[in-house]
């Protein structure tokens, strides 16, 4: 069930809420059977066959996770156990996701005639299959108890996260759920949680979706396109990339405080980064820390640790040569953002993705090695040449990011070349010629692009909005620089009024619901 | 404070690793208070303390830390539980 959908806004959400505060004034643990359950036909609602996959799934890391914690006793040795539980649920996504991609890209080079058709994706297979992961690691590590199926099964289904993220660390969820305290609907959490799915909504609604079609004529013809016209279709799918998932996220997050749930952020204005490293700490953030733990850092500690066990530094210094820096930073990312790239998709475009933003990132640090890292003046001492130096930083950041999308978006890597050359005008002008639907694009298309860039640079983003009422876990040392627009959620007739008429407007406008881009990861 | 010592330590630890003479850890200070501290930075620190201290992290402990309070916390717990030989 999509959140911009009506039967979720009509239907389902309000029956969730009913049935929680029913559920509430018996037990907690009423809550969260009701939660969980609510969850499940979520899920079903889109494709009921599917909620076998994932029912099996839960099933099956759940017992896993008893074997490994000796609730089901036995003597395996605990790495054997999460080895085998990895290599199934990596197995399970690698079925689903690139199997049947992989088979029809081998049969189209080699030639064979032969194909293999597809396999549908379940929804969120991968999101579910992480998080799991992620709990049986740390299972097998040791430092907690493993939790009752009921909590974990809410934990690996709650609706606002199930397809599309945050990706949820149990040590900051499942506390929540455990908590001994009054489960029943909070105003001031209902409040704070439906003003923010509602500016989610605004943002995939009335921007996302807007972007959209320019977005698919460009990327669909990149082989015609004019200078301006692979521009306006880059910065298209740009921003409709951006409104899709940082809407997404508002919603999840606003939907899980409905319920008094905090999520962890997800999205932080990721376009005014002013470098790459800061940009991946901005964008998908609950992406970022899983890789960052999962895969990053034991590789990086690895090879670390190696060094510095036969004597070698694992210094800014060490790393400053090169051998220090191939085997310190660049190995490491390389790697990381490999498989960064792949979990994105089955095509070798998104691994392209993923090197480029390895190698985004490498010279980043390299270049924070060789000039170092400058703390900001303090905001009122600050030049004009430091404002427009930060500018450019931005500018930069965004040219680069704008660059590896190409290849998020393209049908291929022919396609993404293709449509570089486009944005360095070097189709020929019969080219281009030859499609005069891609030659300029109308003015309104421009203003549009241009309002929405304003929306990203200048306004601030919904946590900052909704900064007084502690929306998410943690603030972002990012959020507490303030947009240069300021604007400040508080429970007033005022603020009801306003997006009462919004959500109006945006419930009218959204006849056919479109799905969200991340819902494809 | 009893942990007075280990954020001591730390600090000297910090400053070697950022080369910045000038930080004061408190158990508030997070990633985003300090220049430069990213997942580069992040690896080196960690190996540095165990290098140190002669403690092991695990993955999972890792994942969890959110500032220099919850991580002097888990240098405790490990000081008091697990040596590793160095």
């Amino acid at each position: 069930m999509l959140f911009n959908s009506y039967p979720f806004l009509f239907g389902f959400l309000p029956i969730a809420l009913i049935g929680y505060q029913v559920a509430a004034h018996f037990h907690r643990r009423a809550v969260v059977l009701w939660l969980a359950l609510a969850s499940l036909a979520f899920y079903a609602y889109w494709k009921p066959a599917f909620l076998i996959v994932l029912l099996i799934s839960i099933a099956f890391n759940y017992a896993m996770a008893s074997l490994i914690a000796r609730k089901l006793p036995n003597r395996i040795p605990t790495e054997w156990l999460l080895t085998f539980a990895i290599l199934v649920d990596l197995g399970a996504l690698c079925y689903y996701k690139y199997l049947f991609p992989f088979l029809n890209f081998f049969n189209r080079h080699a030639h064979l005639g032969h194909a293999w058709g597809a396999v549908l994706l379940p929804l969120g297979i991968s999101f579910f299959t992480f998080t799991q992961i992620a709990y049986l690691v740390d299972l097998q590590e040791g430092g907690f108890e493993q939790h009752g199926f009921a909590d974990y099964l809410l934990f690996a289904t709650f609706f606002p996260h199930l397809i599309a993220g945050p990706i949820l660390h149990h040590a900051e969820i499942m506390p929540q759920f455990q908590q001994r305290r009054d489960y029943r609907l909070r105003a001031n959490d209902l409040a704070v949680g439906f003003s923010w799915f509602i500016m989610g909504l605004v943002k995939k609604v009335l921007l996302a979706d807007k972007f959209s079609p320019a977005a698919d004529q460009a990327f669909a013809a990149p082989h015609s396109l004019s200078l301006v016209a692979a521009w306006a279709g880059l910065f298209s799918y740009a921003l409709q990339l951006y409104f899709d998932f940082s809407g997404y996220s508002d919603m999840a997050l606003g939907l899980a405080r409905m319920f008094s749930i905090d999520f962890p952020l997800n999205f932080s204005s990721p376009y005014k980064a002013t470098n790459v490293i800061d940009f991946w700490q901005r964008w998908h953030m609950t992406l970022t820390r899983y890789i960052n733990t999962y895969i990053y850092n034991p590789i990086a500690l690895r090879i670390t640790r190696w060094r510095v066990a036969h004597g070698l530094k694992s210094s800014r210094k060490a790393m400053s040569t090169p051998k220090g820096f191939l085997a310190l930073v660049a190995t490491p990312t390389f790697i990381t953002l490999f498989l960064a790239g792949i979990w994105h998709g089955a095509g070798p475009q998104f691994i392209v993705f993923g090197l480029l933003h390895a190698v985004y990132l490498s010279i980043n640090h390299a270049w924070r090695f060789f000039r170092g890292t400058k703390a900001p003046a303090p905001a009122g001492t600050r030049s004009i040449a430091s404002y427009l130096g930060a500018a450019a930083s931005c500018l930069l950041t965004f040219l680069a990011v704008l660059l590896a999308q190409i290849f998020f978006r393209a049908a291929g890597v022919h396609d993404g070349l293709a449509f570089v050359a486009g944005a360095l005008g070097l189709h020929s002008a019969a080219a281009v010629a030859a499609d005069p639907l891609h030659y300029a694009p109308a003015p309104g298309r421009l203003l549009s692009i241009a309002l929405g860039l304003a929306i990203v640079w200048c306004c601030p983003n919904t946590q900052q909005i909704l900064a007084r009422f502690k929306p998410a876990l943690e603030v972002t040392g990012a959020d507490r620089k303030p947009a240069l627009l300021h604007l400040s959620w508080r429970p007033s007739p005022a603020w009801a009024l306003v997006l009462g008429v919004v959500l109006f407007y945006t419930v009218v406008k959204m006849q056919d619901p479109s799905s969200f881009l991340y819902f494809q990861f | 404070m009893q942990n007075d010592h280990i954020y001591s330590q730390l600090n000297e630890i910090f400053r070697g690793v950022f080369e910045d003479n000038s930080i004061e850890l408190t158990p508030e200070t997070t990633a985003s208070d300090i220049e430069g501290w990213d997942s580069v930075a992040h690896v080196d620190l960690i190996v540095s303390i165990e290098t140190r201290l002669k403690i092991k992290f695990k993955t999972s402990e890792l994942g969890s830390l959110h500032n220099v309070g919850q991580l002097v916390g888990l240098i405790e717990y490990k000081l008091e539980n697990t040596r590793v030989p160095a």
